[in-house]
């Protein structure tokens, strides 16, 4: 026993010394202050430049209770925990395993001797690692989904891509979807619990089948896939740092520290020249991080469109003859239609073509009732169409499925600053304007949802010839409008919302501008001939409210109706007229009119014309603008 | 009125600031791995299979009654069909998805006993299938 005793002293004894050693050599070496201690800590600059914090706010995610903002602290108290088979981290084992990559980089540096530093074995890493059976990473960028207020902006999340997989096989692979849970919040807290870090954010890990069927299959939202080029040491170093994440905790932040900011953080371990992160000061949009991750040399290998099951209904539908069109709509409903003349005449491959139009829109009509269980409903009509199909021994038509929303980087940038001048009434003024995010309806849609709008804290001011002093012209708060054509295959409203100070002149009043709460919803329809053309109708609610007018607030309804044409793609129109009905308090009809046109120039810089007419006051102008 | 600003801006700002996914899809969380605090435990095999017949049991309907598909390749890996041997796999489950799909009510461990039982009377299937 005394032996025993002494046996132990004595490597204790020895553990002390080299950990004495090993921390000297950190020191020496200044490992603390490396970029890539700093990023696999998720440490970000505060205050002066030596100050650090972490992004991450577990507790389990550090092993020093300074390691939050200490990172010397936090590499002495690992390098400690490295001799001891304490379980730590958030999911408990001991530091060598639970910390694979900050393990795999302190050994790689300090060079661990592995007689008097014992490598732990790690079987749990192991054989994650083996199911996981990864070789490669590609980022994943979900378009913008409209009905859904937490995804005007998109998605990313990282998918895991398995050895032999193919583009038939990739739905197996598994993704990293960074994501908060709301579940503890009401409608009342949600925005303030978002904005003020209270929900809790964590990187899952899930088949990336379930996230196809979330965003491409049920909210109709076509997917962009970006294989990222890594060597097989960064990928590792990547994969390694996703297993410590593995149920660590992080404030989720709706403007800067949301998904695709915790993805740009992720991507950053695996080189320590990579500076993603720094660019997004403010706000991160998914679409901003793709362009910037995009501008890196060599980090895409290739880009690969997975359109959303919506744009394959339309894509097909478009490509029909007016007479399948028409059967492809009674065929839905009617499975017989198949056994009918008019129907077998077709080619088999037509054939083919209209039953799995009609079954794709009979699943895609149950998208709702899908999002809220977990399998499909019965559906005896559906059965017998597959059963019609399961006869037709032939391969479809085939259609080229082009995604509608384009790739977000071929867009322009969705901060724009610009310069106008023109004249109200004969007075001259020049203004000055910018826009925070993200884009509007006569911008071109590469890399945009089309026939949409979604104007985030625009400004503008405005310098009358006659006057001393800046005058607010708009500030807008948030102006979203979606205009999708309908058909009858799959109908979806058109509406609007705006929030904001907007232009209200009158007779009295030549430079007021006025609170104004508006939406409506309505119907959008599309012509091409002689060039696309959406029209649209959207009545809705008014709610103005001005200091400066008779009576404080002017509230009613109103009537929006226009057209937006697109003559080429670098040229668009938009021609629309409003007519507000205020019964209550100040009474009366007012008419607002404009025709405001848009060339692009260059993708980041483009030329506006515009004319508008309200209340017997005319004005014209004309301007840049500049996307960054 | 200032009251009514202050709604109006919260409102803007919780539009606004969702610039991507809050998830609380109920279903997310325990699917890549077992449910329960350990989460560094995948799946079985067996269990993988079924997870994802439940959640594409629809796109595999339709897969299997033209013998192609996304969904019925990857459940061909799952079941580690051979490369070689999966267009005859393809092929077993078209000839075969009246088989498969009595109705429009069959539930996914219902189509996935069927398809075991077809395989095992193939033999080009019946010598290594992960559905025993």
């Amino acid at each position: 026993m005394l032996l025993g005793l002494w046996l132990w002293a004595a490597e204790a004894r020895a553990d002390a010394a080299y950990l004495a050693e090993l921390l000297d050599r950190a020191d020496a070496a200044g490992l603390s202050a490396r970029r890539q201690w700093r990023t696999l800590l998720h440490y970000r600059s505060v205050g002066n430049a030596e100050g650090v914090i972490s992004d991450a706010d577990d507790p389990h995610f550090f092993l020093d209770p300074t390691g939050k903002t200490d990172p010397r602290a936090e590499l002495a108290a690992t390098l400690r925990a490295f001799f001891k088979s304490d379980r730590v981290g958030a999911d408990p084992q001991p530091a060598q395993c639970a910390f694979m990559a900050r393990y795999q980089w302190l050994k790689g540096e300090l060079g661990f001797d592995g007689r008097r530093l014992q490598p732990q074995n790690c079987e749990r890493f192991q054989h994650w690692l083996r199911e996981l059976n990864a070789e490669s990473a590609t980022l994943v960028f979900a378009s913008a989904y409209l009905n859904n207020p937490a995804s005007l902006f998109g998605h990313t999340l990282l998918r895991l891509d398995r050895r032999g997989q193919t583009e038939q096989t990739r739905l197996l692979a598994y993704a990293i979807n960074y994501a908060a849970d709301d579940s503890n919040s009401n409608a009342l807290r949600y925005a303030v619990d978002g904005i003020s870090g209270r929900f809790e954010g964590q990187f899952e890990i899930q088949p990336y089948y379930k996230l196809v069927r979330t965003y491409s299959d049920l909210e109709s939202r076509d997917l962009w896939e970006y294989r990222l080029h890594l060597s097989q040491p960064q990928f590792r170093r990547l994969i390694e740092h996703v297993w410590e994440l593995r149920g660590v905790r992080f404030d989720y932040y709706f403007f800067r520290e949301n998904c695709a900011w915790q993805l740009l953080t992720l991507l950053e371990v695996t080189d320590p020249n990579l500076r993603l992160s720094d660019k997004f000061i403010l706000w991160t949009l998914p679409a901003d991080t793709i362009r910037h991750l995009i501008r890196q040399p060599d980090w895409v290998e290739e880009v690969i469109a997975r359109p959303a099951r919506g744009t394959t209904i339309n894509r097909r539908y478009e490509a029909l003859t007016a007479r399948e069109r028409r059967l492809a709509r009674r065929l839905r409903n009617d499975p017989t239609i198949a056994t009918q003349a008019e129907f077998v005449r077709l080619a088999r491959e037509r054939q083919a073509l209209l039953l799995e139009l009609a079954l794709s829109e009979r699943r895609y009509s149950q998208a709702g009732a899908l999002k809220e269980g977990y399998e499909a409903p019965p559906d005896g009509t559906a059965h017998r169409l597959l059963i019609a199909r399961n006869h037709l021994r032939a391969v479809a038509a085939p259609v080229p499925i082009e995604p509608y929303a384009s790739r977000p980087e071929l867009g322009h940038a969705s901060r724009r600053a610009g310069i106008r001048f023109g004249q109200r009434e004969g007075v001259r003024f020049i203004e000055l304007n910018a826009r925070a995010s993200y884009h509007d309806l006569l911008e071109p849609e590469a890399g945009y949802t089309p026939d949409a709008q979604i104007e985030i804290l625009g400004i503008a001011v405005r310098r009358y010839e006659d006057r001393d002093q800046l005058t607010l012209n708009h500030l807008t708060l948030l102006d979203i409008t979606s205009l999708p054509p309908i058909n009858t295959l799959t109908p979806r409203p058109a509406w609007r919302i705006h929030v904001g100070w907007e232009p209200y002149p009158s007779r009295d009043c030549f430079d007021c501008a006025a609170f104004n709460i508006s939406g409506g919803l309505g119907v959008a329809g599309q012509t091409r001939w002689p060039w696309r053309t959406v029209w649209f109708a959207v009545p809705g609610l008014e709610l103005h409210y001005s200091s400066k007018s008779t009576d404080a607030y002017r509230a009613g309804f109103g009537f929006l109706g226009g057209a937006l044409l697109e003559p080429t793609a670098r040229w668009k129109v938009l021609a629309k007229a409003a007519w507000l009905n205020h019964p209550f308090n100040e009474g009366g009809a007012v008419l607002q009119t404009s025709l405001e046109q848009n060339l692009v120039l260059d993708r980041n810089l483009s030329l506006r014309i515009n004319w508008r007419y309200q209340e017997g006051i005319h004005e014209c102008e004309i301007g840049l603008q500049a996307y960054f | 009125m200032k009251r009514l600003l202050n709604v109006a801006l919260i409102a803007t700002l919780g539009l606004v600031g969702g610039a991507c996914t809050v998830v609380s899809d109920p279903s997310s969380g325990a699917s890549g791995t077992t449910s329960g605090s350990d989460k560094t435990t995948f799946m079985n095999r067996r269990e993988q299979i079924t997870e994802f017949a439940k959640l594409n049991l629809e796109s595999l309907r339709s897969d299997m009654a033209v013998g192609q598909g996304e969904h019925l390749s990857s459940l061909a890996v799952l079941l580690e069909i051979d490369p070689n041997r999966q267009p005859a796999f393809f092929m077993l489950a078209r000839d075969k998805f009246t088989v498969l799909f009595p109705s429009d009510r069959t539930t996914a461990p219902e189509m996935l006993a069927a398809l075991k039982g077809e395989m095992q009377a193939d033999p080009r299937f019946s010598q290594r299938l992960t559905l025993n």
